[in-house]
């Protein structure tokens, strides 16, 4: 009798004990970085020095981007006064790859708006409607066709009074970098400032879940499952917007003009396997408006879209539309994008 | 004696392991989370009777933001600082959303209660 109780006592803390190291190894992180903030959440053995490497890597990467930090290359190249500048191998991936996106996107993604972006106070946050002839005189300087590439001796130049600025690009291109590099974990969670990417299975063997935010109320609009893990990257003119005169100004400028993009669009997500593609193109299909940006999705069919427009109507790209639910209690016209 | 000295380490062990993981697994009740620079300065429940609360955050740079708790729900509802990102986002309710204000360097987050069943969040 007794050897017997002894018996099921030994197995249920053998239950226990099993149940605890079930547990997988697990390890999260929130930083301010790169003028916003980021999370990393790593499943797997060794997670924890996973996460503070790549924790280490954004600093550095920030130190390299950063367009107002008097040691980045970004700051040098915009100091440079017309002469070649040389830069890190990673400054000339991420401004090479700027350019040609801007090339593929028509120059609705720009990397040369930054000058545009400080005479409206968006890079200060001292917001200002700048005069049509100040405008004016900065739309020439917002150009990413003067932007010049030297691949032999990583080097890079533009014209005096131009700026370049990877703030709309580099989230989602070290976000594509780190996610590399968590193949061996379980999974990941990275999140910069709105550019999530979802790494691996998740324990449960569910899809992963990622909310949308809602542009006009509290709260989310949408949830997006992604069964493959991917990178969802949205942009939209209600975060960072001032009103001035009954009007709204938001922080997302149309190159051509250098002005807040004339857009019948509120919101732009962007989902794929590469989340540099996702951050520019939330962008710049944003700046496109909803037919450019369907029209755009059809003739580009590798990354997906949900696109919600000034009236609230929902528009997603048909790939998608069964991983796609609109949130508890929200209730809009979802329609469609057929290819 | 011994042998009943092992069961009552045994049971005692279980029932401690037990207590450990229902622990663990039990929702800890909703809270606001209120992080300056990464330091916590307040930690407000997210439900009872001491809401709705009014509480000013002193951010970086001598920066305030006036956090509003209500029953289920948190928002910031006015700040001095120039973006007023941290306004604009409204309220939240639950963990994957925190609010975020820049140039303060304040986060006000919602910790434990129900999982929303969202893994992360984008806007």
């Amino acid at each position: 009798m007794l050897r017997r109780v002894k018996l099921i006592i030994l197995l249920a803390v053998l239950v226990v004990v099993s149940g605890c190291s079930a547990e997988p190894e697990s390890a999260s992180t929130q930083i301010f970085a790169m003028d916003t903030i980021i999370t990393l959440s790593v499943q797997g053995e060794g997670s924890q020095e996973a996460v503070d490497e790549e924790i280490q890597f954004i600093y550095e990467m920030e130190q390299l981007f950063s367009v107002t930090d008097e040691g980045s290359d970004i700051w040098a190249i915009n100091h440079g006064q017309g002469e070649w500048v040389a830069v890190s191998s990673d400054t000339f991936a991420l401004l090479s790859y700027a350019v040609e996106q801007a090339e593929w996107t028509g120059g609705a993604f720009d990397p040369t708006v930054y000058p545009a972006l400080t005479a409206w106070g968006f890079t200060t946050g001292e917001y200002h409607v700048p005069s049509q002839d100040q405008l004016d005189a900065l739309i020439p300087l917002v150009d990413y066709s003067a932007v010049e590439l030297d691949a032999a001796s990583l080097s890079v130049r533009i014209p005096e009074g131009m700026m370049v600025d990877v703030g709309g690009i580099a989230k989602g291109f070290i976000s594509d970098l780190i996610a590399n590099r968590m193949g061996e974990m379980d999974n990941a969670l990275i999140n910069l400032g709105g550019n999530a990417y979802a790494v691996g299975q998740k324990d449960s063997g569910e899809p992963w879940r990622v909310g949308i935010q809602d542009p006009d109320s509290d709260g989310y609009l949408a949830v997006l499952s992604l069964a493959e893990g991917g990178a969802v990257v949205t942009s939209g003119g209600y975060q960072r917007y001032f009103e001035e005169g009954g009007e709204t100004y938001w922080h997302i400028l149309d190159p051509e003009t250098a002005a807040p993009a004339d857009t019948d669009l509120r919101s732009v997500s962007v989902t794929g396997s590469a989340a540099t593609d996702c951050d520019v193109l939330s962008t710049a299909l944003f700046v496109m408006g909803l037919e450019e940006a369907c029209d755009f999705w059809r003739a580009n069919q590798h990354f997906d879209m949900i696109l919600i427009d000034s009236q609230g109507t929902v528009y997603v790209t048909e790939t998608i539309y069964d991983s796609f639910t609109l949130a508890d209690g929200v209730e809009r016209t979802v329609e469609v994008i057929a290819p | 004696m011994t042998k009943k000295l092992l069961i009552g380490f045994l049971a005692l062990v279980v029932v401690a392991s037990a207590a450990a993981i229902l622990w663990r697994v039990g929702d800890e009740p909703a809270t606001v989370r209120i992080t300056v620079g990464g330091t916590i300065v307040n930690e407000i429940p997210l439900s009872g009777n001491s809401l709705p609360k009014t509480v000013t955050v002193n951010g970086k740079d001598g920066g305030e933001n006036t956090v509003i708790v209500e029953e289920g729900r948190v928002c910031i509802d006015c700040a001095d600082c120039p973006d007023q990102i941290c306004v604009n986002q409204g309220w939240i309710t639950d963990s994957t959303l925190p609010i975020v204000c820049l140039p303060h360097q304040v986060i006000v987050e919602i910790v434990g209660g129900e999982s929303s069943g969202i893994d992360m969040a984008t806007g």
